[in-house]
This record gives structure tokens, C-alpha cells and sequence, in this order.
């Protein structure tokens, strides 16, 4: 209830900002980049706290999750830095890949980063 | 169970903060908009150093 809780919160205090358009200024190219900086800041966010569980005594994240969270930022780096045509929706199919992989404790304690990413990403 | 969650959130919330912080943050009128070549510097400085973040982790845990 407290983890669903705060997830709301985060969503509901970052969704504004999600939606903020790159300054006017930017030729298309550094707009893509100024979202994609605020991407990857918060695919860090996600990764961090996966990294962060599995550190934990004992893990509440199994490495072998926590492995392919970080493979999978690894891949969305490169997605975000390349910005290649539907670099959005590759995200999101690969943090859904990643949902798939989540059972009980596990998606109850990565489940609010997930929605942060999904906002930022939505905006 | 409960300890480790509350130890590992207060943990992530100094990352999560300077999140909001940076998304949430308002242009001074004063302040001038980032170039370009700003914001491309800095798109490439967040890849390199997430990247080697990830890197050092996959490397300390068998990859």
C-alpha cells in the first residue's frame, strides 16, 4: 500500500514536468537530445535502485534480474544516444520485456520506477 | 522485509530528488536557453557516464 502509494506521488509529482517541451530555441536534433537526457536520467533512476536491492542483505533483487535490468539499460543508452525513428516505443517494448520477468516481491518493489520511466517517456 | 525496503528507499530518494529537481526546474527569465551544443554535451556526457556505470556492474558480476 505505502510502495503503491509513493508511486503515485512520484508519478503525479514528475508528470508535469514529463510534459515540458524542450526550449523553443533547439534545432530538432538537441531537442531529441534534451528529452533524451531526461530519459536516460531516469532509466538511472530504475537501474540504481535495481542495482541498490540486489545489493541489499539479503537481496531483495536476484542478480540474475538485476543482470538483465542493467543489459537492458545498457541497450536503451544506446537506443536514446542513436535516436533512431520510434526510439519511444522501443523503450517501451523493452521495459515490457522486462515487466514480463517480474513476479510478486520483485514487480511490487520495481513497479513505481517502471512507472517513472513509462511517464517521462509518455510525455 | 519492511526494514530493507525502508532502508533501500531512503537510499534511492537523494537520485529520485534531483530527478524532480531537474525535471521541475523553471527557467530564470534572466537565464539564457541552453545552445545546442549544450545540451548535445550534455545528452553525451549522461550516456557516458551511465555507460560506465553499467559496464563496471556487468564486469563485478560475471559479464
Amino acid at each position: 500500500m505505502i510502495r503503491r502509494i509513493s508511486a503515485i506521488i512520484l508519478v503525479l509529482a514528475l508528470a508535469p514536468a514529463c510534459a515540458s517541451n524542450a526550449p523553443p530555441n533547439l534545432s530538432p536534433q538537441a531537442a531529441q537530445a534534451w528529452r533524451g537526457t531526461r530519459v536516460i536520467h531516469v532509466l538511472d533512476v530504475f537501474r540504481d535502485a535495481a542495482i541498490d536491492a540486489n545489493a541489499q542483505t539479503p537481496p531483495l533483487l536476484s542478480t540474475d534480474l538485476t543482470r538483465s535490468i542493467v543489459k537492458f539499460h545498457a541497450a536503451s543508452l544506446e537506443i536514446v544516444k542513436n535516436g533512431p525513428s520510434g526510439w519511444i516505443q522501443m523503450l517501451r517494448l523493452g521495459l515490457a520485456e522486462v515487466q514480463k520477468r517480474l513476479a510478486g516481491r520483485e514487480r511490487e518493489l520495481l513497479e513505481p520506477y517502471i512507472d517513472l520511466v513509462l511517464a517521462v517517456l509518455g510525455g | 522485509m519492511v526494514a530493507p525496503l525502508v532502508s533501500l528507499a531512503i537510499k534511492e530518494l537523494p537520485g529520485i530528488i534531483r530527478l524532480v529537481r531537474e525535471l521541475r526546474v523553471k527557467q530564470q527569465p534572466t537565464e539564457p536557453p541552453p545552445t545546442d551544443a549544450e545540451v548535445i554535451a550534455a545528452l553525451n556526457s549522461a550516456y557516458e557516464s551511465s555507460k560506465a556505470k553499467d559496464a563496471a556492474w556487468l564486469q563485478a558480476h560475471g559479464e
